[in-house]
């Protein structure tokens, strides 16, 4: 019996070393952010012209080498079918090219060089989720963030407002701020598109912004 | 959690160790004559008690929380005993918010009745209900940080919030040495009954019912108690 007692006496120590926890603060990665990805538009645009250019020129040689084709008079234009095939192939090989660059653009594979909020601190080279989308923070002590995102060697402005919500994450035991209905501009990007992830969604973090420059 | 209900589970086992001696205890005076049994028949000592939870009191070199909690009850000779319950807390639990700091403090009240099951006339078990009652207010303070903006930060808190809760308790208890002093503990499972609730952030902890995010919460208490 005299153990009980000492059990009972012992056990609000133990209760009080178990209190006694490491108590820093995660304040970090639950701030509201969206995605964004970049097309170099005017490259593109370039590129399809080129293309089309060497399709046409293509098109050509096809034309002329039906025509030689035709041709039953006992003429030598071997050589000419040869140069005309030659030339084909080359245009070919640089159609290829360029739709390789094409892919590449239109993946968003583009260097930024920095991402500064007006507002904020510092600016930041942007974490990248994959080799083409960047995750951009927003404020969360505000319902708007304005940015400005240096982009291969020139600056672009980038405006969002968006509605705050406070909300408790149970599981994790976070308070994390959304931002809901999000809103993008610009006075220097060529367009902007966004689009959810998740169609029934309408919180940043499942918005993907495209900007074509 | 987990400590709470390895502790509950030490109690229980203590709950058992103590009956099974005292039915030991019986059965040896029970099997030795029949003129025993006068001698060791069992009484339940009526009058007022008050207890102090010495346990709560350990919580006064903590940082995190700071409880007190004091009864005052009558024993009847017919097993019965009604008891009131009145106590003080102030927690901070640090597992409240990852990214923030809660407190939450109040005064709150207990009153109900045990039916008391003596062993023999050292030992006592019982088992009872209590209606709880808590008047407090809480408040904490969170932060988000951010790789381009100044850290944000927010607070939140309460006044005046009720909390209302039913409990089931089973416990036993020792008499000391000295015929009027006891030790005892006890295990009580609190179901919580009614309380205010607000959004986004809502109550994490009531003094003297415990988190709000389980709908029963185990507890457990130690205390000494002077029989008048």
């Amino acid at each position: 019996m005299k153990k009980f007692g000492i059990i009972l006496l012992v056990l609000p120590f133990i209760y009080l070393a178990s209190a006694c926890e490491d108590d820093d603060l995660e304040t970090t990665g639950i701030d509201p952010f969206f995605r964004m990805q970049f097309i170099n538009a005017d490259s593109l645009i370039s590129l399809d012209e080129l293309i089309a250019v060497i399709d046409e020129s293509i098109d050509m040689i096809d034309d002329s080498l039906v025509f030689y084709d035709t041709l039953n008079d006992g003429t030598d234009v071997a050589e000419d079918i040869e140069r005309l095939n030659t030339e084909k192939t080359s245009l070919n090989s640089e159609k290829s090219e360029f739709n390789s660059i094409k892919a590449v653009i239109e993946s968003g594979s583009v260097v930024i060089n920095s991402i500064t909020s007006s507002t904020g601190v510092e600016a930041k080279i942007p974490g990248i989720d994959s080799a083409t989308i960047f995750s951009i923070p927003l404020d969360p002590s505000a319902d708007f963030s304005d940015f400005e995102i240096s982009l291969a060697g020139t600056l672009y402005d980038l405006q969002t407002t968006y509605t705050r919500n406070t909300r408790v994450d149970n599981d994790q035991r976070i308070i994390e701020v959304e931002a809901l209905d999000l809103i993008v501009n610009s006075s220097v990007f060529d367009s902007l598109e966004l689009t959810y992830e998740d169609s029934l969604s309408n919180n940043s973090i499942d918005a993907i912004v495209t900007a074509y420059f | 959690m987990r400590l709470l209900q390895h502790i509950s589970s030490l109690l229980v086992i203590s709950l058992c160790y103590t009956t099974s001696v005292a039915q030991g205890e019986l059965a040896i005076a029970s099997d030795s004559s029949n003129l025993a049994l006068d001698s060791t028949r069992i009484q339940v000592r009526e009058g007022l008690f008050i207890t102090l939870d010495y346990g709560k009191l350990a919580t006064l070199v903590s940082d995190s929380e700071s409880k007190f909690a004091i009864s005052v009850g009558f024993q009847l000779a017919n097993r019965i005993s009604p008891e009131i319950q009145l106590g003080y807390a102030s927690v901070s639990p640090q597992n409240a918010f990852e990214n923030g700091t809660y407190e939450s403090k109040g005064f709150y009240s207990r009153i109900g009745v045990n039916y008391l099951i003596p062993f023999d006339n050292t030992n006592m078990f019982y088992a009872g209900l209590r209606y709880g009652l808590s008047l407090f207010e809480d408040e904490g303070v969170y932060e988000i940080s951010s790789d381009i903006f100044e850290t944000f930060s927010d607070d939140f808190g309460e006044q005046d919030q009720t909390a209302t809760w039913f409990e089931i308790v089973l416990g036993s208890e020792k008499k000391l040495r000295n015929e009027k002093v006891y030790l005892g503990g006890q295990f009580s499972l609190r179901f919580a009954n009614s309380r205010d609730k607000f959004a986004p952030i809502d109550t994490y902890a009531i003094p003297g019912y415990g988190r709000t995010l389980d709908k029963s919460v185990p507890a457990l208490n130690l205390y000494i108690k002077y029989l008048f």
